[in-house]
């Protein structure tokens, strides 16, 4: 397979119009590496400040904190505890397991104005397959829970901010507005979109197209506004769909089941507890020989106020 | 740290190596104003742990810490290329490429190939992008990505197939 045919040709013009450097700009960027600028920069920080400074002067501080203008807490990273990859277990056992614990739960509905928060203590590989050099991080993200719209995401306490600088109240925008132009649904769920899945497998699959991923990443996404029903219903579809191994996994004492999907030598995990099937993680494993995690999240949620 | 075609190599040296291709890669995903943060902090990273990281490739280093650092902004990713398969309008381009293109009559090509770039899987999307823009071969790319060189050229032959199947249409 050569590296010049038509479609490689395609998306290299594609993006490398992306690509061209101004003058001088290599040079900044060099002098800036060698320098050892500021590793991390946010560059939202000066127009919120300036945009917060404006808001008193006009009297309009209150209005801007409802609108949840305002920064949530900041959140203290914590150790990260290493986990250990166990034995496969029953599927079906499992799966029952995880539907009784499943109905034992309930949604957590949110108050007014408040944000679930999503917090990842990430380990993740510095690259290469032979590594055991891991980079700690810690993401965390603030939704609206009505169409999980994300209003702020840090990495290791960092607001990211758009490729032009834009801030993230501007980029939520554009999330809400396509959350107006296409509804509630896989891209957008609420709480009321949610409850309506019922356990039924097959209504379930209907709106998740029965794609592994999919099911998956709804569940990581709303796990505490899912109703036991809903969670139930996804359940029951992973396990309606074949090809799930489950194995243990454990950190701190803990034992949880680790969901993977099909036999490829590297796959995502995805970890629930086992008492409760609510999601505490996941994982991605390169199960060539004993089985190495290259990245971890343990996840937490929490709604907090806006 | 050892650099594969030569002795330790000081960042300066690194940067005069691979700077520029690293820059290129990074600015073809997220647009150059983040791609300088993002390439900046790769190789503040790879020279901080270069006691840590023994020989090794320096190349699929530099490229898996700076994939790893884009994943960080697989939104930004995402959202412009969505954008510009909606719009025609690239946002992560300058107004004056821009312009280059609607004169070249591509804009169809390039709205329906973002689509396909937009709906890949994020590993897919690795894989093409690193063959595609960074150049790199399937055995630097698995050490990138620490993933096994069958899941490599199986990711691109899924990934290629898709943005075949979009120039075909274009072509129908």
């Amino acid at each position: 397979m050569g590296s010049d045919d038509r479609d490689l040709l395609a998306v290299r013009a594609l993006v490398g119009q992306r690509a061209e450097a101004g003058p001088g700009d290599l040079a900044r960027l060099r002098a800036r590496v060698v320098a050892g600028a500021p590793r991390r920069r946010a560059r939202w920080v000066a127009p919120v400040a300036a945009g917060v400074v404006a808001l008193v002067l006009a009297g309009g501080i209150g209005l801007a904190l409802r609108r949840g203008d305002a920064q949530p807490e900041p959140v203290a990273p914590t150790p990260r505890p290493s986990l250990s990859l166990g034995p496969t277990v029953d599927a079906a056992a499992a799966f029952a397991q995880l539907e009784r614990g499943a109905a034992g739960t309930a949604p957590v509905l949110p108050k007014p104005h408040q944000l679930l928060r999503v917090r990842e203590d990430m380990l993740v590989t510095a690259g290469g397959p032979d590594s055991d050099v891991l980079m700690p991080q810690l993401h965390v993200s603030w939704y609206e829970p009505e169409g999980m719209i994300l209003v702020r995401e840090e990495y290791d306490g960092v607001a990211l901010s758009g490729p032009k600088g834009q801030s993230q109240a501007e980029q939520a925008a554009e999330e809400r507005a396509d959350f107006a132009a296409v509804g509630a649904g896989m891209r957008h769920p609420t709480p009321g979109w949610l409850a309506s899945l019922g356990p039924d497998p097959d209504t379930v699959r209907e709106v998740a197209q029965q794609q592994w991923g999919d099911l998956t990443n709804l569940m990581y996404r709303v796990d505490p506004l899912l109703p036991a029903m809903a969670r139930a219903g996804l359940l029951r579809l992973m396990a309606a769909g074949g090809g799930v191994a489950v194995s243990e996994v454990t950190f701190d004492g803990r034992r949880v089941f680790g969901l993977r999907y099909g036999e490829g030598p590297s796959a995502a995990v995805l970890l629930l507890d086992p008492g409760t099937a609510h999601v505490v993680g996941r994982l991605q494993v390169d199960y060539r020989g004993a089985g190495r995690i290259q990245e971890q999240r343990l996840t937490t949620y929490e709604f907090v106020a806006a | 740290m050892a650099d594969p075609d030569g002795g330790p190599a000081d960042v300066g040296d690194l940067f005069d190596r691979y700077g520029a291709e690293l820059r290129r890669y990074c600015a073809g995903r997220v647009g150059a104003s983040l791609a300088e943060d993002i390439v900046a902090e790769t190789f503040l990273i790879v020279y901080e742990r270069r006691e840590r990281l023994g020989d090794g490739p320096v190349r699929a280093w530099l490229y898996g810490i700076a994939t790893n650092l884009l994943h960080r902004h697989r939104r930004t990713e995402v959202r412009a290329l969505r954008a510009l398969a909606r719009t025609g309008r690239d946002p992560l381009v300058a107004d004056v490429a821009e312009r280059a293109v609607h004169r070249a009559d591509a804009a169809v090509l390039w709205r329906r190939l973002a689509g396909v770039l937009a709906s890949l899987p994020e590993r897919q999307r690795d894989v093409l992008l690193l063959f595609a823009v960074a150049q790199l071969d399937y055995d630097t790319i698995a050490r990138t990505l620490g993933i096994p060189l069958g899941s490599v050229q199986s990711a691109l032959f899924r990934a290629r197939g898709k943005v075949r199947a979009a120039l075909a249409e274009g072509e129908a």
